[in-house]
């Protein structure tokens, strides 16, 4: 028996009970982070004996087996768990001094937990469940004090209709590997793969309920939430990858990934324009820098692929960025509309909103510029107007991010005032982002083995 | 009397003129209603299916009556305090709705004969595809979230006519189940907070 493996699967699962009746006090946010980040440290501490149970992966430790089925952990997994367990960690610190994100570490745990398990559990088949049942429970995190309910509806409507996609696809993917030779159930996986990435990441048309999230839902919460399925997706279609090494090789796979990565970043910038408030501008900017994260993913290069996992640690600090000063804006304000709160009586605040989402929208000196430039001179010789495209699409967001600056102030709403300690908390946070974010080059280079995992199956070389 | 066939294909109809009431009725507890009996019918369909075992199916039934029941709770509850909330004034209009249902049923039967799977009965494929279909209809049409929801359950309840068909594994069969239940949970959930912002 993995014991080490049974500890680092229920650990969040022990924790969630008891973060449950804290919530509503400042211990929830430290604990539940230390939690994470102790999770993090046990990957690393323990000494995982290599096991090989296939030719071609060998396994730290041996598998776990649990009602006839194995969790195995892998060395890519260790990586793409340490991400997924150390964001979280920075997220619950982030919503620490917002008492409407309660719901937050508790479920944030137990989603954590479930998309472990689904991450590590084979067939993959029976991994979409946990994985599943994980983004719908998120629905809980965006419910707080005077938020609107349409977002988590909404969002509950897409995460439903992506896990029967998920469910679809991993059966079809298992009768493609029984009967190989027939090109129906290989079409129908790659078909369900990308409805259910669609649906999952709001990809337009299914876009609509990332900006409800950011607008009216709980912003740690809907940051955590969009987090946890884009960062968890990419781990999880890397998994799949490995699982079904058929799959890479698909020639519709790379055309869905630059797809959707081309709609998301394209889309957002043209629709931003027609939209107003800090909230959904700051979704658009999300799903635009996630966008270009899926196109270099889908080039299937070396350099793509090495992009793609870079930009994850980079948009993880402007996200956080963004979820902060969402949650702060709406704390004074009660709502995350424009004009609000003005740039005298809330400087921090706004400085935290726009710095943000021109972070994710790559504009310089940020680091996400590199990426955004790299990209567009891989590109640029092969897709020239493609490349000029999603550089004034940057322009736009841009456009659209400092038009919220200059709204001038419509109704006078009384503000709340943040507690001290809260916007000492906020200047803190907003320096240590700043550091991080000039920081998390170097911090991405150590994703390094996600993109070779990557590499290794597409056999580029 | 009557064909296994022809019984198969009553079911289907009853299933489907099931959905299609849910999603033309405007009154929650008719909706409810409506949607428990198309639970109970999908599970009488699903004892008509040789792939299916019969145990399953009771447990389906069961399950449909048992989420009906919460449900009923959680609206009931959610009433009382806001009157607006299970009320509000249709989007669409209940007889184009009836008509969308039976468009969606007709284009299923289409899917079902243009897309065939190789291991899943046809007549299955088209409860599936009808059942998901209304069920999006319902759940984008609806501004509360029990109505969504009972939308979501839907799709889910098409869904699983399809999987415990072509599936063999109980913990699968167990799984997806669980989900349903874990849908059902987080919209009493949403109902609740709903009801909370409201009052």
């Amino acid at each position: 028996m993995n014991f080490p493996l049974l500890i680092l699967l229920a650990v969040p699962f022990l924790a969630a009970p008891v973060i449950y009746p804290l919530r509503r006090t400042p211990l929830a946010a430290p604990f539940a982070a230390a939690i994470a980040i102790a999770l993090v440290g046990f990957l690393w501490i323990v000494p995982w004996p290599i096991a090989t149970t296939r030719p071609d992966q060998a396994t730290l430790g041996a598998p776990l087996v649990l009602l006839g089925r194995s969790l195995r952990l892998t060395e890519t997994d260790r990586w793409a768990l340490s991400t997924l367990w150390g964001c979280a960690a920075l997220m619950f610190l982030t919503a620490w001094p917002f008492r409407f994100e309660r719901r937050l570490y508790p479920i944030g745990l137990a989603a954590g937990g479930l998309w472990t398990i689904g991450l590590l559990l084979r067939p993959i088949s029976l991994g979409t469940f946990f994985t599943g049942g994980a983004a719908l429970l998120l629905a809980l995190t965006l419910l707080g004090e005077g938020h609107g309910m349409e977002g988590a509806t909404q969002y509950l409507i897409a995460a439903s209709l992506g896990f029967l996609a998920w469910v679809t696809a991993a059966w079809a993917a298992e009768q493609a590997t029984l009967n190989p030779g027939q090109p129906l159930w290989t079409t129908l996986t790659m078909l369900l793969i990308g409805m259910a990435m669609v649906l999952w990441l709001g990809v337009w048309p299914a876009y609509r309920w990332v900006l409800l999230l950011f607008a009216e839902g709980a912003p740690v919460g809907a940051a955590f939430t969009v987090f946890l399925l884009n960062y968890g997706t990419w781990f999880w279609l890397l998994a799949w990858a490995q699982e079904f090494p058929w799959l890479p090789q698909l020639p519709g796979w790379s055309a869905v990934l630059q797809t959707m990565g081309i709609l998301m970043m394209l889309s957002s910038a043209v629709l931003a324009l027609a939209e107003r408030g800090w909230g959904t501008i700051g979704g658009y900017a999300w799903l635009a820098s996630s966008g270009l994260s899926w196109l270099a993913l889908g080039l299937g290069t070396v350099e793509g692929i090495h992009l793609s996992a870079w930009t994850l640690w980079i948009r993880i600090v402007a996200l956080l960025g963004l979820a902060f000063g969402l949650a702060a804006y709406r704390r004074m304000s009660g709502s995350t509309e424009s004009g609000r709160v003005p740039l005298d009586q809330g400087p921090w605040v706004i400085a935290l909103l726009l710095g943000s989402g021109m972070a994710l929208i790559d504009a310089p000196p940020f680091p996400g510029f590199t990426a955004r430039w790299t990209l567009t001179r891989l590109l640029l010789p092969s897709h020239p107007l493609l490349s000029l495209a999603w550089i004034g699409g940057a322009g736009l967001l841009g456009w659209a991010l400092l038009r919220e600056l200059l709204r001038p102030q419509g109704e006078t709403v009384p503000l709340r005032p943040m507690p001290r300690s809260a916007v000492w908390f906020g200047i803190a946070w907003w320096t240590a982002e700043l550091l991080l974010l000039f920081v998390s080059p170097w911090l991405g280079l150590q994703l390094r083995p996600l993109a070779d995992a990557w590499i290794h199956l597409s056999l580029l070389e | 009397m009557f064909e296994p066939w022809n019984i198969r294909e009553l079911v289907i109809l009853a299933v489907v003129g099931l959905a299609g009431l849910v999603l033309a009725l405007d009154d929650w507890r008719g909706m409810l209603l409506a949607w428990a009996l198309m639970g109970v019918a999908g599970g009488v369909l699903l004892q008509q299916t040789t792939e299916v075992p019969r145990e399953l199916a009771g447990i389906q039934i069961l399950n449909s009556a048992l989420l009906a029941l919460l449900f009923y709770l959680a609206g009931r509850r959610a009433r009382m305090t806001t009157q607006k909330t299970m009320s509000a004034r249709p989007v669409v209009h209940g007889r184009f709705r009836a008509l969308a249902a039976l468009f969606l049923y007709v284009l299923a039967r289409m899917m079902a004969i243009r897309f065939p799977l190789p291991i899943a009965s046809p007549s299955l494929l088209i409860a599936t595809y009808t059942l998901i279909g209304i069920g999006l209809l319902i759940a984008t049409l609806s501004r509360s979230p029990l109505k969504a929801g009972l939308g979501i359950l839907t799709m889910l309840n098409g869904y699983q006519v399809f999987y415990l068909s072509v599936q063999d594994s109980l913990l699968a069969i167990g799984l997806m189940a669980g989900m349903s239940l874990l849908v059902a949970f987080l919209i009493v959930a949403l109902t609740m907070a709903r009801q909370e912002v409201s009052a």
